[in-house]
């Protein structure tokens, strides 16, 4: 999971609570500071013990029986006074207290007959808190800290734990498994968490749906369109088997058949590549056993038309593939040069390291002799059922899939595929495959 | 004696076509006619199972995209009581189906359209070696094959390991012939699928493997615990001897 949302949420609410706490804090003692001032003005006048004061945060002073205090001759605030007052006639201890100081008086019987009333002022409630040492104030915000922390810890993963449920479900269903649904892990929701993943369930559904249907039609399509290719092949076989006249015919009727049963067969395999939902394999494939055999089947039916196929380069190359599609590329590159290569010329092929590509590539080139390509075309030769012109096709015995299966099986295999006129005529195909 | 057309068998061998395409089933029917072969079509699975296992007939055609029941259902089921040769009808390039088929003990398959010339030259290849061969009965011995703890019966298609006996298909039996007639050496894998299927290997086909690996399975390991059938990748098999290292 990355932590982008989860962090960014901890961090936000626990800052923001941090924070209102220590504004409480200060707001606090910013409209206290009425009281404050009062004490301090009152342990100032009165100050007769520092270092009481100093260690325990007492304002404490001495008053003569005239209310007078005995450093400095000076009264007292008018509170303070009056607990005195209260004190030196009951003869107990007085208290008065307001929010934040609380003031105690007691009469002491000094030197015979005088009686004097020691007053002391104390800080309580918060205030208190504000005369508390570096040490317990640190351990408060502390306390704090873990706290908020706690809380938003909480409170963010609760966020963000159904988004990674939903992540998860959603990379699985990129991959291909569309099986995959949430609704039973999100809990008891009743949030727009919920909503999405219900959301989320109903697309996987759908596409599931979509692609299943797709597969079986593909299913469908080729069974439908085979069964009377099926009969036709029989019954082309029972016309021969009665003698029929004229076999040339029969020939033509069976090399057409043969032609529509390969368009079915490129078909399928073209809109299973193009399906999205073709997971190519990924097993070590030697490129130059393809190359190799491809060159030399190729070069055995080229040879009865009088023409040639030879392996130009080859070096080692393993490449991460499924065999086959590698294998039937490779092949309908070779068997188009075949078709085009004029009489009496040779299609070469060969491969080679690419020395600058980076990453590592692999080449697979086939150069024929043929008349080429207009170079206007030259973009267009992958598409489906492109011809380029009726001299180069007729007759050729291509169906027109062949190049644009080369295309797509390479593509997804995260290689390119790309054509150029060789100088000194021809056409020069190139696959450049990560290897 | 009467004269015996090499291309008719008498009496008439009779095969089952099961296959939901009907039209399909009466053209086939006439053309194996006239081939010698006598050929009834069915058209349910469930059905198909019974009358391939009857033993009224020498061998199955089977589509696997039969409605409803799949063809591999019906293989399936049509091997837990019979071992009659089936030949599967597949559609082009799905490997998977082949593959699937040879594990459920097809014996071989042929994809869909196929040339009725194929199709007989199938059926013949299987029937070649089910079927005793053309000799006169009598005229050589029983011919009997042994390494290690197997032995077979050529004639009667018998094959025993320590006594008691190994059910094998057709093909199975005929690549278990080969590799024990050359036991201690290489047979490439070309020449096993001529011999076992009368037919040459297609680019990426794994039949002869998937047959090795079934013959593998029902013989298992040597007395002495060793693999009976080694693989030599990419080159063929050997069926080795105990306590005798293969030649190449």
């Amino acid at each position: 999971m990355v932590p982008g949302v989860f962090l960014k949420i901890l961090l936000w609410f626990w800052t923001s609570l941090v924070l209102v706490a220590l504004a409480l804090e200060l707001a606090i003692t910013a409209t206290t500071t009425p009281v404050e001032v009062r004490v301090s003005r009152f342990s100032e006048s009165v100050l007769t013990s520092h270092e009481l004061e100093r260690t325990t945060r007492i304002h404490a002073v001495l008053l003569d029986p005239d209310g007078y205090d005995v450093s400095g001759r000076t009264v007292p605030p008018k509170p303070v006074a009056m607990v005195a007052a209260r004190a030196l006639a009951s003869g107990q201890t007085e208290m008065e207290a307001d929010g934040h100081t609380a003031v105690k008086a007691r009469a002491v019987a000094v030197s015979g007959e005088r009686r004097y009333v020691l007053v002391a002022a104390v800080p309580i409630g918060l205030m208190r808190l504000l005369h508390d040492g570096l040490y317990a104030q640190g351990l408060r915000l502390l306390a704090v800290l873990l706290t908020a922390a706690a809380a938003c810890y909480g409170l963010a993963r609760y966020v963000v734990r159904p988004l990674a449920t939903l992540r998860a479900a959603t990379r699985a269903l990129a991959k291909g498994d569309l099986s995959v649904r949430v609704g039973s892990t999100m809990g008891r929701r009743t949030d727009e968490f919920m909503e999405l993943g219900r959301d989320f369930d109903r697309m996987a559904e759908r596409l599931d749906a979509l692609v299943t249907a797709e597969r079986r039609l593909l299913r469908d399509i080729s069974h439908e369109l085979r069964s009377p290719l099926a009969r036709l092949n029989v019954a082309l076989g029972l016309a021969r088997q009665q003698g029929s006249e004229d076999q040339a015919v029969l020939d033509r009727i069976e090399r057409e058949a043969e032609r529509l049963n390969a368009l079915i067969a490129q078909l399928l395999m073209l809109a299973w590549l193009e399906s999205g939902t073709a997971a190519p394999a990924r097993k070590p494939v030697d490129l130059a056993d393809i190359v190799r055999e491809v060159a030399e089947d190729a070069a055995f039916e080229a040879k009865s038309r009088g023409r040639e196929v030879e392996i130009a380069e080859t070096c080692d190359a393993v490449v991460l593939g499924d065999p086959e599609l590698l294998h039937s590329a490779v092949e309908n590159v070779v068997r188009n040069a075949v078709r085009h290569t004029r009489e009496g010329t040779v299609v070469a092929v060969g491969m080679r390291h690419d020395a600058h590509a980076v990453p590592a590539r692999i080449r697979i080139w086939v150069r024929d002799h043929g008349g080429g390509v207009p170079d206007a075309a030259l973009p267009y030769i992958f598409q489906p059922f492109y011809r380029v012109g009726d001299a180069r096709d007729r007759g050729t015995g291509g169906v027109g899939l062949g190049l644009t299966i080369v295309h797509r099986t390479i593509q997804l295999h995260g290689g390119t595929v790309s054509a150029v006129n060789a100088p000194g005529g021809g056409l020069l195909v190139e696959l450049g495959l990560p290897g | 004696m009467t004269a015996v057309r090499p291309n008719a068998p008498t009496p008439m061998t009779r095969v089952l076509l099961v296959d939901d395409d009907a039209e399909l089933a009466e053209l086939v029917g006439e053309y194996l006619a006239r081939e010698g072969f006598s050929l009834d079509a069915e058209t349910d699975g469930t059905r198909a199972v019974d009358r391939a296992a009857s033993g009224d007939y020498q061998l199955t055609l089977l589509d696997v995209m039969l409605p409803g029941v799949s063809g591999f259902d019906v293989l399936r089921a049509l091997r837990a009581t019979s071992r009659i040769p089936v030949l599967m009808l597949t559609a082009r390039g799905d490997d998977v189906d082949r593959i699937v088929g040879l594990e459920l003990g097809a014996d071989d398959y042929l994809s869909k359209p196929f040339n009725p010339r194929e199709l007989v030259a199938r059926i013949r290849a299987i029937l070649r070696r089910t079927q005793p061969d053309g000799g006169g009965p009598g005229e050589r011995l029983p011919e009997r094959l042994s390494v290690d703890d197997v032995a077979v019966e050529i004639d009667r298609r018998l094959v025993r390991r320590a006594g008691a006996p190994v059910e094998l298909t057709a093909v199975e039996f005929a690549l278990l012939e080969l590799l024990m007639r050359a036991a201690g050496s290489v047979v490439r894998r070309e020449d096993l699928a001529r011999g076992a299927l009368g037919r040459s290997l297609l680019p990426f086909d794994r039949s002869i493997d998937v047959h090795v690996s079934r013959v593998r399975k029902k013989l298992g390991p040597r007395p002495d615990g060793g693999e009976r059938i080694t693989t030599l990748r990419a080159v063929g098999y050997l069926y080795t001897r105990q306590g005798v290292p293969g030649r190449l």
